[in-house]
C-alpha cells in the first residue's frame, strides 16, 4: 500500500522523536543550562562561565573527582584481573560443567546496586556481620568498621562491586578466550612455549580486542558511581565516598542549583571521554 | 583448579544466602552472629506487606519495568528493521549519529529531562522513567544487528510478490522471525530498569508510586531504626524475579550478551 521509499521513513520517524527529545535535545540543552544561573526550573540570568569557576573553585569537587578516579581505577584493576583470572580457569581444558560454574559466577548481577548495597550493609557489621564473622573463624583481624571508618568505606564499596561485576565480566572474557583458535596454542606449544608466556604473548594480544571493550564498558559504569555510596554513607564518611555523581545530584537537586549541576555532568563527561582516549592509547602502546 | 572453582561458587553465593537467612531472622536475631535463624520467621514477609507500601512498590516497578519494555521493543526494532533492510536517503548519517550518542553517558541528559518532566506536568508520573529509557540506541544498533543477519532479503522479497504490503511484511513475516532478539533486548531494558534507583530518585516524588529500589531505600533512611529483616525481604523477593527470569533464559542471556560485544 505505502510505497517502499516512504516507508522506512515512517518507521524511523517514532524512534527519531523520542530520540530527539529525550537524548538530542537535553545534550544540547545542557550546555545552555550550564551557562545561566537558575531560580527552581526558570533561568533568571545568562552568566556566561561563571557555574563552571565555581565548581572547579569548590574544594568538594575535587574530593569527588579524587575519589571517584580512585574508584575507577582501583576497581577496575581488581575486578578485570579477577574475572580474566575465573575465564582463564573456566576456559582450561582440564575443567568440566563450566557452563554450570559460569551460570552462578553470573548470578550476582541480578541483584540490583540498591540490593547488593543492604546485603553488604549486613555482611560489613561490626560484630555480626558476615566478613568479620569469617575473618574471625580464620584469626585473622576481624574489629572493623567497615562502613564507618572514612579510610575503609571506599574499599568496602570496591569490594562489593567486584563480587557484583566479576562473574558478569568474566563471561565476556570468557568469550573471548574462546573465540582464539586451539591451533595457535599448539603451534606455541610444539615451539616450546611455556605456559606462561603463551598466555602473555599470544592469548593477551589477541584478547585485547575484547578486553578493550570489556575496559570501556566497565569503566564508564563505574564513573557513574553512585547507588551504593549515596544509600548507604550519604558520601561519607567524611566525604570519603563522595563521587562526582552524588556531586551532581545533590548541587542539582538537594541545593537546587540546576546550573552548576549541569556545569559539572559536563565536565564528568569531558574527563570520561579523556579517559577512554587515554585508555586505547596505553592500551595500543603495550603492543 | 576445581577447589577454587567451588570456593568461587561460595564465594559468590554468600551474599545471596545471607540476604534469605537474614529475611527469616527474628529481630532480635539479627546482629547476633549467626548464621541461621534459629527459628525461621516467615511473619518478616507478611510484615513486609503489611506494614510498607511494598506492593505499591512492586506494582509500580511492574509497571515501570513492562513500559519501557514494551515501548523500547516497539521503538527499536522497528526503526532497527529499517535501518536493516531498507535504503533510504540520510539513511548511513543518521544511523551513524545515533550510534555516536552512545559515548556520551546519560547523565549529561537527567537535568534537561527533569525540567521537561517539570514543565509537562510528568514528574512524579509513570511516564517520566518510561518515556526516556525507551529510546535506547544501542538497543536499536542490537535489533538492527540482528535484524540483518536473521531476516534473509529473499525471504522478504518473496512475501512482497505474494502482495504482502511493505507494513505487513513486518507484522507477518519480520517478527515472528527476530522473537529471540526482541527477547534479548526485553531483558537488557528490563534489568536496566527494574534495579534503576537513580533516575527514579530524581523523576518520584509520592512514596506510594516509588519503585522497588526507591521503596526499599526508604526503610533504611532512618539510621535508628533499620528494619533489616524487612529490608532483606524486600531485597530477596525484587532478585528472585531477576534470577528465574535469567536461570530460565540463560541459553540467550549469556551468548546473546557476548555476541554483543563481539561486534
Amino acid at each position: 500500500m505505502w510505497d517502499k521509499k516512504v516507508v522506512p521513513y515512517i518507521m524511523i520517524a517514532p524512534f527519531l522523536v523520542f530520540f530527539g527529545i529525550f537524548r538530542v535535545g537535553p545534550i544540547f540543552t545542557s550546555i545552555w543550562m550550564s551557562l545561566n544561573e537558575w531560580s527552581g526550573i526558570t533561568a533568571v540570568g545568562f552568566v556566561g562561565a561563571k557555574n563552571y569557576l565555581t565548581v572547579i573553585n569548590d574544594a568538594r569537587f575535587w574530593v569527588a573527582l579524587k575519589n571517584t578516579l580512585f574508584f575507577v581505577v582501583v576497581y577496575n584493576s581488581i575486578m578485570l584481573s579477577f574475572a580474566l583470572f575465573i575465564a582463564v580457569i573456566i576456559n582450561s581444558p582440564l575443567v568440566r560443567g563450566g557452563r554450570l560454574f559460569r551460570t552462578i559466577y553470573f548470578l550476582p548481577v541480578c541483584m540490583s546496586l540498591v540490593v547488593v548495597a543492604f546485603v553488604f550493609d549486613l555482611i560489613y557489621g561490626r560484630r555480626s556481620g558476615l566478613l568479620n564473622i569469617f575473618l574471625g573463624l580464620l584469626h585473622l583481624p576481624h574489629d572493623y568498621r567497615w562502613l564507618d571508618d572514612p579510610k575503609l568505606a571506599m574499599w568496602a564499596i570496591i569490594g562489593m562491586r567486584v563480587w557484583r561485576a566479576s562473574g558478569y565480566y568474566s563471561a565476556f572474557l570468557f568469550a573471548g578466550l574462546k573465540a582464539i583458535p586451539i591451533e595457535i596454542y599448539d603451534a606455541s606449544e610444539m615451539d616450546g612455549a611455556s605456559s606462561l608466556s603463551t598466555f602473555a604473548y599470544i592469548t593477551l594480544p589477541l584478547l585485547k580486542p575484547m578486553l578493550l571493550f570489556v575496559i570501556i564498558m566497565s569503566s564508564i559504569w563505574s564513573f557513574q558511581l553512585f547507588d551504593e555510596p549515596w544509600i548507604l554513607t550519604k558520601g561519607g564518611p567524611s566525604d570519603s565516598t563522595l563521587t562526582l555523581q552524588i556531586y551532581l545530584y545533590q548541587h542539582s537537586f538537594l541545593f537546587n542549583k540546576l546550573g552548576m549541576g549541569a556545569a559539572v555532568s559536563y565536565l564528568m563527561t569531558l574527563l570520561m571521554i579523556l579517559s577512554s582516549i587515554l585508555y586505547a592509547r596505553i592500551l595500543s602502546l603495550k603492543e | 583448579m576445581y577447589i577454587f572453582l567451588i570456593l568461587l561458587v561460595g564465594f559468590f553465593f554468600a551474599p545471596f544466602y545471607w540476604m534469605i537467612s537474614t529475611s527469616l531472622k527474628p529481630r532480635g536475631e539479627i546482629f547476633l552472629p549467626r548464621f541461621w535463624p534459629s527459628t525461621p520467621v516467615f511473619e518478616n514477609y507478611r510484615n513486609l506487606f503489611q506494614t510498607t507500601d511494598f506492593s505499591n512498590w512492586l506494582i509500580s516497578s511492574l509497571i515501570v519495568s513492562s513500559g519501557t519494555v514494551g515501548l523500547g521493543i516497539c521503538l527499536c526494532s522497528i526503526a532497527g528493521y529499517a535501518f536493516a533492510k531498507y535504503d533510504f536517503k540520510g539513511k548511513n548519517l543518521i544511523f551513524w549519529m545515533i550510534l555516536g550518542t552512545v559515548a556520551i553517558p546519560q547523565f549529561v541528559t537527567i537535568i534537561p529531562i527533569f525540567v521537561i518532566m517539570v514543565r509537562s506536568k510528568l514528574i512524579d508520573t509513570y511516564g517520566a522513567l518510561i518515556l526516556p529509557f525507551s529510546v535506547n540506541a544501542f538497543g536499536m544498533f542490537l535489533m538492527r544487528q540482528y535484524i540483518a543477519g536473521a531476516v534473509p532479503d529473499a525471504l522478504l522479497d518473496a512475501a512482497r510478490i505474494d502482495g504482502c504490503s511493505e507494513i505487513g511484511l513486518l507484522f507477518r513475516v519480520v517478527f515472528p522471525v527476530v522473537k529471540p532478539g526482541l527477547a534479548i533486548l526485553a531483558i537488557f531494558l528490563w534489568l536496566d530498569s527494574w534495579s534503576s534507583y537513580f533516575w527514579p530518585l530524581i523523576m518520584l516524588k509520592s512514596q506510594n508510586r516509588f519503585t522497588v529500589p526507591l521503596g526499599l531505600a526508604t526503610l533504611y533512611a532512618n539510621p535508628w531504626n533499620i528494619r533489616y529483616e524487612l529490608l532483606m525481604v524486600g531485597a530477596f523477593l525484587s532478585t528472585l524475579p531477576m534470577i528465574l527470569v535469567f536461570v530460565f533464559m540463560q541459553e540467550n542471556f549469556v551468548s546473546g550478551l557476548t555476541k554483543g560485544a563481539l561486534k
